[in-house]
């Protein structure tokens, strides 16, 4: 086991290295400059900054300086918050956005799983259609209708939660149920089809032919089987959550990486860029590891023993 | 004989968007204490849905049973509720089915699949369930049972998983054992060590099997009787001697013709001509008519009844009747019944195909 993980750990560095480089060089083809939004800088004075960040050099002394300081732990410093390091900036927004985005997840995997579940169990009665009918609601209508319906009904007109900011727990439930929508959705889909497939197979009909109840084959029989592919499209979901969801952010206000990435886009805020892409990637990578040291618990066949997977 | 399970004119349907398939059209049999009833016939003669409406596992929503009884300890199985049936699944009435590497769950030990029903049925503590599970797995021939016991389905052969899926059939010293062509996904020598094994445990635990195939080297070696059936039907049953020796419909003299044997080298082997019966739409005279080549005008019009040809041999055909001419079964059917002759005589006195067959086959294991 321990082995494995040194593997995949190495695995992951190079991964990273690529994802590092590739950023750079895609980033580098936006066009314009950090300071021309400093207009009350001369041309020289401009001149004179991208000289002192070292933006005039050639691109692969850039690269190899980036890639340099990078290694040593140091992302560069913001040009546009104030010379504040890359470092402590994602350190301060992360916060929230993890929070957040763990909370939808977790809401939207299990409420999800369950929907998938009853669906699959009650299949063509009136619960299968009400949660396919929760499914594609969720899919197909975009988080920041949910956030404002949530606004307006749940915080403005009936008081129950804050209707915005970032002060507290009670501040967390309206972004977290907006956000989760699309995870219940995605969730509840698979695991509906997942759940048909195996309640239909082999082994089920031996669990029934023991005498098994029906709800000891979901539970005992079908759930555990069913799950296997679903966690595997919910890892890199859970990703895409945990690293801010710009326009939730933005209707909540809440300070979190999602909103400041793009700020940093649009003024070619280069180490925010970098260092926002690369903790994305970190988090990616550790998230795919995660997921499949889960699969081991899930799924006996690819345990993974004495180094060798099987 | 003790009758332990009675059929009795069952009538099952299977509605689809084509309309109402009629899978089984009267079906009557009786099961004898420790006997075992090879069940035959081609895909889609309606063994499979037989054996699933005994164990009431027809899929709830499009199958239906029309007409009939099926008593197993003077109670219809086919009015039980589902809470009821699920104490008879497992304990009084188990099968194996055909794909022993499906037919395991792949996250689940395998000591808790054979646990389950003992836990189940008999309320046995998991402590004397795991005791019970490892004698189970001594019995079905598992070598090193407690290490086994922790492993899961896939650490395991395919013959291997039949052997965990038999001790799961027995784990509660059932009555009556259904199996469902247990050894067709298997290689020629393990389904040889299958069979040995299964009539080896029918004499330790006493219990009668149905056993369905459509192998009939199998059916020779495991049946004491034998019902044949097409297109929904039983049209033939009897022992297996008089089966094979003596069979009387035109259908089981084509299934008897289709086996290879040691002559059968150089020229193709037979098979029947034409189609099964299309069940959406069954035929107004015996099923078998098209396809028949001894067919009379009676066939076309009227279905067979049962002729008596012996106190335990029935054959539905029309050839049987007083006025129908004399019909000899084909030259394959006799030369194959002067080879089962000359087998039986040099082994132990029964039909015994497979085993003398197989050389490599290891006996009394």
């Amino acid at each position: 086991m321990a082995k494995y993980i040194l593997q995949r750990v190495i695995y992951m560095v190079i991964t990273l290295f690529i994802v590092a480089s590739i950023t750079f060089f895609l980033m580098k083809l936006i066009p314009g400059s950090p300071f021309k939004s400093f207009t009350k800088l001369t041309e020289f004075q401009q001149t004179l900054l991208l000289e002192k960040y070292g933006l005039n050099d050639p691109l692969p002394v850039q690269y190899f300086n980036y890639m340099k300081n990078t290694v040593k732990g140091d992302l560069g410093i913001s040009f546009q918050f104030n010379n504040t390091p890359v470092t402590e900036l994602l350190a301060n927004r992360i916060g929230p956005s993890a929070i957040l985005g763990l909370q939808a997840m977790v809401v939207g995997a299990l409420f999800g799983i369950f929907l998938g579940t009853i669906a699959a169990l009650k299949q063509n009665t009136w619960i299968d259609y009400g949660s396919t009918f929760i499914a594609v609601i969720g899919k197909s209508v975009p988080s920041f209708i949910f956030a404002g319906l949530l606004q307006y009904y749940l915080a403005v007109k009936l008081h129950w939660f804050p209707v915005m900011l970032w002060r507290g727990p009670e501040y967390t439930i309206l972004p977290t149920i907006a956000l989760a929508m699309f995870p219940i959705s995605i969730a509840a889909r698979f695991m509906r089809t997942e759940m048909i497939e195996v309640l239909g197979s082999d082994y089920i009909t031996l669990a029934r032919a023991k005498g098994a109840s029906r709800f000891q084959i979901s539970i005992k029989h079908a759930l555990r089987n069913a799950l296997i592919p679903v966690v595997t499209v919910l890892g890199p979901l859970a990703v895409s959550l945990m690293t801010g969801s710009l326009v939730i952010e933005r209707i909540f206000g809440i300070p979190g990486l999602g909103e400041q990435f793009v700020k940093s886009i649009d003024s070619n805020d280069y180490p925010v860029i970098m260092g926002t892409n690369i903790l994305f990637a970190v988090l990616f990578v550790v998230i795919i590891l995660i997921v499949d040291i889960l699969y081991g618990f899930i799924d006996p066949r690819i345990r993974i023993s004495g180094g060798k997977t099987k | 004989m003790e009758k332990i399970l009675q059929v009795k004119d069952l009538n099952i349907s299977f509605h689809t968007f084509s309309g109402e398939v009629k899978a089984i059209r009267g079906v009557s049999f009786d099961l004898l204490k420790g006997e075992t009833l090879a069940i035959v016939g081609e895909s889609g003669s309606g063994k499979s849905v037989t054996t699933k409406a005994i164990m009431r596992l027809l899929p709830e929503h499009n199958s239906e049973i029309k007409k009939g009884e099926i008593l197993f300890n003077g109670k219809d199985l086919t009015k039980l509720t589902d809470k009821q049936m699920q104490k008879i699944r497992g304990h009084d009435i188990s099968m194996i089915f055909q794909d022993p590497m499906t037919s395991l769950n792949p996250t689940m030990k395998i000591g808790n699949q054979i646990m389950e029903p003992l836990v189940k049925h008999q309320n046995m503590s998991s402590h004397a369930a795991k005791e019970r599970a490892l004698e189970l797995l001594k019995l079905v021939g598992i070598p090193k049972p407690e290490i086994r016991i922790n492993q899961y389905p896939h650490q395991f052969s395919g013959g291997m998983r039949q052997r965990v899926v038999i001790a799961i059939a027995l784990a509660c010293n059932p009555k009556v054992l259904i199996a469902d062509e247990p050894t067709t996904a298997l290689d020629v020598t393990i389904q040889a060590q299958i069979l040995e094994l299964m009539k080896d445990l029918q004499k330790k635990i006493d219990t009668s099997i149905i056993f369905i195939t459509h192998d009939l080297g199998v059916v020779a070696n495991v049946a004491d009787r034998v019902a044949v059936m097409y297109g929904g039907k039983i049209i033939e049953i009897g022992t297996a001697d008089e089966i094979f020796y003596n069979p009387q419909h035109p259908y089981t003299w084509g299934l008897i013709s289709s086996m290879p044997d040691m002559e059968t080298d150089d020229d193709e082997l037979f098979s029947i001509p034409g189609t099964p019966p299309d069940l959406l739409d069954p035929p107004k005279g015996d099923a078998f008519a098209p396809r028949n080549p001894y067919v009379m005008k009676i066939d076309l019009e009227q279905e067979p009844p049962f002729f008596k040809v012996s106190d335990t041999h029935y054959a539905a055909t029309w050839l049987l009747h007083p006025d129908a001419p004399k019909v000899e079964p084909p030259e394959a059917v006799k030369r194959r019944q002067s080879q089962f002759s000359s087998i039986a005589g040099t082994a132990s006195g029964d039909v015994r195909l497979e085993k003398s067959n197989f050389p490599g086959t290891k006996e009394g294991k």
